[in-house]
């Protein structure tokens, strides 16, 4: 059977390539002349490296929050602490219901009052619309009690529910956002800035001032995010060239040369994300032997890919998704540094041996060829996959590299051999561990595709969920950690620090760990 | 045999196909011995050795994870030729054959045949060969098949041409009344007749199939890494592009210095082989 993939990445790379020329030219030219009339503008322009084609707040919901269109219950600030965001307060009523007490001076930005009914419709439609989003936050039902107060009912105790409120996608917006029929007019919410107007063709999302901001104003007037620039160097060319004013992830190797231009602010922040090694299928030979496992992970050379193929925008990991100081996270741990030697051995107990001097190694006459898939929006993978490639080849495993698109990726993980290289899984969506630990590692987590299961994992995920003594908590989940790097369930090979580019005259720009993969602030604004 | 000689005289005569032959020539043995000749593993990977400059050690520098540029792009011009004579070969049976069927018996045959080629002429033919990869995911060997798959068109349209003014011809009238059979008829006098236009074609075909492989290899559809080729290496070359620009513009020199071989070859050809074509130009 034929299959006609339209997401192949050819086709993506060749419409963002002229997508992204045809927006560019047409949205510079705008704007210049007003400059010298009003001083400086106070207007942003943004190359997003995804695309953003829905502005259904269901769908794109974590778009429209972290460029500031749409809020959350709670707030996680960039240093990872849980704060009252639409939600003044909240407290435990019994085991499973959380009391939310709204603050009672907030409007829309059509001016009508942010109340229960409003929260209700949004995490109802969110929940309905996009089943993840209900699986992400164990939420069972709301009530509400009245204007300002509501109960969430969980199906289990859950503990992380205030820190799950602040998840970027469980967005508030008003019931006015959508016709009866449930279809979008235009997402209404409670941010610094307001929905102006979204072109899908061109991908270019316009936002506004919201001058009546319950944290008081934002300072630009404007904000243009061209979405889908998925091209590093079409990025850099763009700022370089001054059609856009702010942009993220240049090139690897242009971090410096930008760094010496007077003419660019750029900022490398760690983020809660990383670069890793995903076995295809743990249940399938070769990687239900955890020794093979063992080795994979010994085989990577984590500092010199930090050293020359991330140029330092990257940190070495423990082995574990969280970055240096989160509370939770298990520092006792270490990972897996780079041994050849000992992934040589433990190849040879796990009966990988190479029996016929081809240089690959065999067993029962099967060679160790695998593949490694990778995507190319992500301009570390493809270099960081053929890193790996020659590494394995030390240790008798012949590799092949293969670069396509996500969706094509997914349905061959199960084929013989496959490994997903992948970057940008996040830990930190959520300032809870649960949320990562529960996703990558639980049996029926959402990202655990990978097929990891371990009764131990499992039993303590879900009574890390339901208890509600921090210390407690914290001690089950430094254990979990603990099994899960001596599991090998994944082999996490390094942190990414992202790079953000902008013209010199942004300034105001809060760095945010804690975004996906940035968040911009009320605080930017344009100086000559 | 005469013709022969006198169309290797004309050749001969002109310079640019001279050159490119030459060029071609070296190229082939430079790919042929790509062993020998190399002065690095072009897959061995050493990031210490990232991104140098041309240098005595690296006549063309390193790339992004320390590989000899040279001996990539030596390996690199083994996996063109490779591609591209496989291409032409495919391209050019396929369609002399069906553009003979097509124009030796004409009527229904020729219609449906011909309007297939239309139809398939109305694409741009790089659309079509993202396509075609983008259905059977990217590779060389769906590299070959996407660009064959619209190669062979115009061999088609060239041999029926041929062939139609051909079969008019009185010594095919006479092979017909001593009673020759139809596959003996084009085997002895069509074939040989059509092959003249479609060598000229094969040759120009090359260079652009070359084009087209190394467009594909940019996209990141034709050869995967770390196979050493052009086009890939213009793609990895290009993130570096304002730092090490020698990344990219040795693999870009090459393509050219290729395509343009074969373009005067091709039009050389085309002289000494269609004496009546060079009158007409320098009448």
């Amino acid at each position: 059977m034929i299959k006609i993939n339209i997401n192949s990445i050819g086709i993506w790379i060749a419409l963002v390539t002229i997508v992204g020329l045809v927006a560019f030219s047409g949205c510079t030219d705008k704007g210049e002349s007003d400059i010298e009339k009003i001083g400086v503008e106070q207007k942003l322009v943004i190359a997003e490296v995804w695309g953003i084609s829905s502005v259904d707040p269901a769908i794109a919901g974590g778009t429209l929050n972290n460029f500031l269109v749409l809020e959350t219950l709670t707030f996680m600030e960039p240093n990872f602490n849980l704060v009252p965001g639409l939600a003044e307060s909240w407290e435990l009523i019994d085991d499973t219901t959380w009391r939310i007490h709204l603050k009672d001076n907030i409007k829309f930005h059509d001016n009508t009052e942010l109340t229960a009914d409003d929260v209700k419709f949004s995490f109802d439609r969110n929940m309905e619309k996009n089943p993840t989003i209900r699986g992400e936050l164990g939420i069972k039902s709301i009530e509400k009690i009245d204007d300002y107060t509501l109960d969430i009912i969980t199906n289990k105790p859950d503990a992380a529910i205030p820190a799950a409120l602040s998840y970027a996608r469980a967005v508030i917006y008003s019931i006015n956002s959508v016709e009866k029929d449930g279809i979008i007019i235009k997402p209404i919410g409670t941010g610094p800035f307001k929905f102006e107007k979204y072109d899908k063709a061109s991908d270019i999302l316009e936002l506004g001032k919201n001058e009546n901001y319950w944290n008081g104003a934002p300072k630009l007037d404007t904000v243009l995010i061209q979405g889908g620039v998925g091209e590093a160097s079409t990025r850099e060319l763009a700022i370089e060239k001054g059609e856009v004013d702010f942009t993220t992830e240049p090139p690897l190797g242009s971090t410096e040369r930008l760094k010496t231009n007077l003419e660019f602010n750029v900022i490398v922040h760690p983020l809660c994300q990383g670069y890793k090694l995903n076995f295809g299928n743990l249940s399938k030979a070769p990687y239900d032997d955890i020794k093979v496992r063992k080795a994979i992970a010994y085989a990577v050379d984590k500092e010199s890919i930090v050293e020359h193929i991330l140029y330092e925008r990257g940190e070495i990991s423990n082995g574990m998704g969280f970055v240096p100081g989160i509370e939770w996270r298990n520092n006792d741990l270490v990972g897996y540094p780079y041994d050849p030697q000992k992934s040589k051995e433990l190849l040879k107990e796990a009966g990988w041996e190479d029996t016929d001097n081809d240089g690959i190694l065999d067993k029962d006459g099967k060679a160790f060829k695998v593949t490694l898939y990778t995507w190319p929006q992500r301009p570390a993978l493809p270099p960081l996959a053929e890193t790996v490639q020659s590494q394995f080849k030390e240790i008798g495993i012949d590799a092949e590299v293969r670069i396509m698109d996500w969706s094509a990726i997914k349905e061959r993980l199960n084929d013989w051999g496959a490994i997903r290289v992948s970057g940008g899984s996040t830990s930190m969506r959520i300032p809870d561990p649960s949320y990562y630990l529960e996703r990558s590692f639980h049996s029926k987590g959402a990202s655990n595709s990978y097929g990891y299961k371990n009764e131990e994992v499992d039993r303590l995920l879900e009574e890390g969920r339901s208890t509600f003594d921090e210390q407690k908590r914290y001690d089950i989940y430094y254990e979990v950690q603990e099994i899960v790097v001596d599991d090998v369930a994944d082999v996490y090979i390094a942190y990414h620090n992202l790079a953000v580019v902008t013209k010199s005259s942004v300034n105001g720009y809060i760095p945010n760990p804690s975004a996906h993969d940035y968040r911009i602030n009320p605080g930017i604004y344009i100086e000559e | 045999m005469i013709r022969l000689l006198r169309d290797v005289r004309e050749f001969g005569k002109n310079r640019a196909a001279m050159m490119g032959l030459i060029v071609i020539c070296m190229l082939i043995i430079i790919a042929l011995l790509a062993e020998v000749i190399s002065p690095y593993d072009p897959t061995k990977i050493i990031l210490e050795d990232k991104l140098q400059a041309p240098s005595i050690e690296h006549i063309m520098g390193t790339d992004h994870l320390g590989r000899d540029v040279l001996s990539r792009i030596i390996y690199g011009s083994r996996l063109t030729f490779q591609l591209s004579i496989i291409v032409v070969t495919i391209t050019a049976i396929v369609g002399i054959t069906v553009g003979i069927v097509s124009g030796y018996y004409g009527g229904i045959v020729d219609e449906i045949l011909m309007r297939f080629v239309d139809i398939l002429l109305a694409f741009p033919s790089i659309i079509l060969a993202l396509v075609v990869i983008g259905a059977l995911g990217p590779g060389i060997n769906n590299t070959i098949l996407a660009i064959s798959f619209v190669g062979w068109l115009s061999y088609a349209r060239v041999s029926r041409g041929s062939t139609l003014s051909i079969k008019e011809k009185e010594f095919i009238e006479s092979a017909r009344s001593i009673g020759s059979g139809d596959i003996y008829i084009i085997y002895k006098h069509v074939y040989p007749n059509v092959l003249y236009p479609n060598i000229v074609l094969a040759t120009l075909h090359m260079g652009s199939v070359i084009l087209t492989v190394a467009a594909l290899g940019f996209l990141g559809l034709g050869a995967q890494p770390p196979t050493p080729e052009w086009g890939t290496m213009l793609n990895e070359g290009k993130e570096f592009l304002r730092m090490c620009p020698w990344l990219s513009i040795f693999p870009g020199l090459m393509i050219m210095i290729t395509v343009l071989a074969f373009n005067f070859i091709g039009d050389g050809l085309r002289d000494a082989l269609d004496p009546r074509m060079k009158e007409v130009v320098i009448k």
